[in-house]
């Protein structure tokens, strides 16, 4: 994408190479004076171009997590920064893909991919259709996200974040909504294109396999309040096709993985 | 397209408005029933009324009074849009503005718009602005609530989609807020329309103009034919300026045509 990616950073200021930094984040919900807390003492930090997934049991908040890194709100400890600054609220360096998909239904599917760069008032002729072209939607235009299927609304939403070129992609649950044949073909597309462009991508599921089959760095989260209990490096070798699932090294990384969750279950439970 | 295909979409086409006709025939001929058996006084039948119906089709005094009235309903209409849906809009959008001018409007929302009538005739200049004013009325709150109805129900995702996509404010109300409400603001127009009739010609009964004159003259002056004509033309009126909106609507929001 833009040349300043594949530069160092040799700017402090105004560079925008996707490193993210979690302080000690936490977020504690108050209804009616009763502390939740819902994500609590994360401290990583996840180098430029990384991908790392955030794995956990459902009600762990991550999706909490993720929406603060967004900046769609405020944790109430902690900090966060993108590239050494504090965020502060949402922006366009930071694009988030949602669970379901959040195509704008009154805009045609043209429409809803230009509509980054239309809002900042840069459109460029032609390039909707290039990206469509590139998650294998070409000729999907002039339809309305509705009459698309939900694979197919997926990879839109992708390619509307793709023309906003951000240094950062939130990705919260995006293929769980999806049969397994979809998904799996959605995983291998969303890996060629990150392979292309070393975004940074953060990626929540609950899936274990889609976890370990994506990520350099598995953050295994705790089950309420949400901590980190492990982050497991994932040292498989790159490109990665959907048949390195069978190999022996990924079923063991798969059983440590469940080991851990499996464990967080019990302690949940007891 | 295929001859079957064409076939496929007509029939059913057709049946309905096979089952419309039938529907209105039945109508008739109830209708009269009860005037050949002499059920209710001196009630008028079909063939009296359409009778009726033909000389008023010709007759100057009542092309004056439609003429009136279409003044009434468009004016007040357009003039209950312009302030409804935008009122409508920042309302639900801001909940600032709806926690402050909200209640308010509860208040004056159950007040049958005819209960105003003697004030307006009081208080405002002349006939024709009370007429309006209680034909606006109809009109005003059935838009400004579905309006509200419109926004509060859009997905609060969407507004977070623009926003981490680089959008302002103004570019959730451009892209989510207006766009995302119309299906419910057109809706709202419909019912508005529907409602603006009704006030307007209690108005006019009322206020002695237009077409709720014509149908209060012809009741004291014991034109029975004259006013089941003159109430066949109000409906058909009201109905057809109805459709009117909900088809303009249609044309505009084909991505929400849901068949």
């Amino acid at each position: 994408m833009s040349d300043s990616k594949q530069e160092p950073a040799t700017e402090a200021q105004g560079s925008t190479d996707g490193s993210i930094h979690l302080d000690s984040v936490e977020k504690v919900y108050d209804p009616d004076g009763e502390h939740v807390v819902a994500v609590e003492d994360i401290t990583m930090h996840i180098e430029p171009g990384e991908f790392v997934t955030v794995l956990g049991p459902s009600g762990c908040g991550k999706s909490t997590l993720l929406d603060c890194i967004a900046g769609f709100i405020e944790p109430t400890g902690g900090n966060i920064y993108v590239d050494g600054e504090i965020i502060n609220g949402p922006s366009a360096d930071r694009g988030v893909v949602f669970q379901e998909n959040r195509l704008l239904p009154w805009k045609t599917i043209e429409e809803n991919v230009n509509i980054g760069p239309k809002m900042r008032g840069d459109v460029e002729t032609g390039r909707a259709s290039q990206l469509l072209d590139r998650m294998g939607l070409d000729g999907t235009e002039t339809q309305y996200p509705s009459e698309l299927s939900g694979g197919m609304q997926q990879r839109a939403e992708i390619a509307r974040l793709l023309a906003n070129d951000p240094a950062i992609m939130l990705m919260d649950e995006p293929f769980s909504a999806l049969d397994a044949l979809t998904k799996e073909m959605l995983q291998e597309m969303l890996l060629e294109v990150w392979a292309e462009d070393n975004r940074t991508v953060l990626f929540i599921t609950h899936d274990v396999e889609e976890a370990l089959f994506l990520a350099d760095r598995v953050l295994v989260m705790t089950a309420g309040p949400g901590r980190i209990k492990e982050i497991v490096d994932v040292d498989i070798e790159r490109p990665r096709e959907l048949s390195v699932m069978t190999t022996d090294h990924f079923t063991d990384l798969k059983d440590h993985v469940l080991h851990l969750i499996h464990e967080e279950a019990r302690e949940a439970m007891e | 397209m295929s001859v079957v295909g064409v076939r496929e979409r007509l029939v059913p086409e057709l049946s309905r408005y096979a089952k419309g006709a039938m529907s209105i025939a039945g109508l008739v001929t109830v209708w009269g029933a009860i005037a050949r058996a002499d059920l209710i006084g001196s009630m008028p039948g079909p063939v009296a009324t359409l009778e009726a119906l033909g000389a008023l089709l010709v007759n100057p005094v009542i092309h004056r009074a439609v003429q009136f009235s279409m003044f009434h309903i468009v004016g007040s209409y357009l003039v209950a849009v312009v302030l409804a849906v935008p009122l409508g809009l920042v309302i639900g959008w801001k909940s600032i503005v709806h926690d402050l001018v909200f209640p308010s409007m509860e208040i004056l929302r159950p007040v049958p718009p005819i209960a105003w009538i003697p004030l307006t005739i009081l208080v405002l200049p002349s006939v024709r602005t009370s007429i309006m004013f209680i034909t606006f009325m109809g009109a005003f709150f059935p838009i400004l609530l579905n309006t509200i109805r419109g926004v509060h129900a859009i997905e609060s995702d969407y507004k977070k989609a623009i926003k981490s996509l680089g959008g302002s404010s103004t570019d959730v109300f451009r892209n989510v807020v207006y766009p995302g409400s119309l299906p419910s603001i057109h809706t709202g127009l419909v019912v508005g329309m529907g409602l603006a009739w009704v006030n307007l010609v209690a108005a006019e009964m009322v206020a002695d103009e237009g077409l709720g004159r014509f149908v209060w003259v012809s009741y004291t002056s014991g034109a029975y034919d004259n006013i089941v004509a003159s109430v066949i033309m109000i409906g058909a009126l009201g109905y057809g300026s109805s459709e009117l909106v909900r088809w303009l609507g249609a044309t505009q929001l084909t991505w929400a045509d849901t068949g």
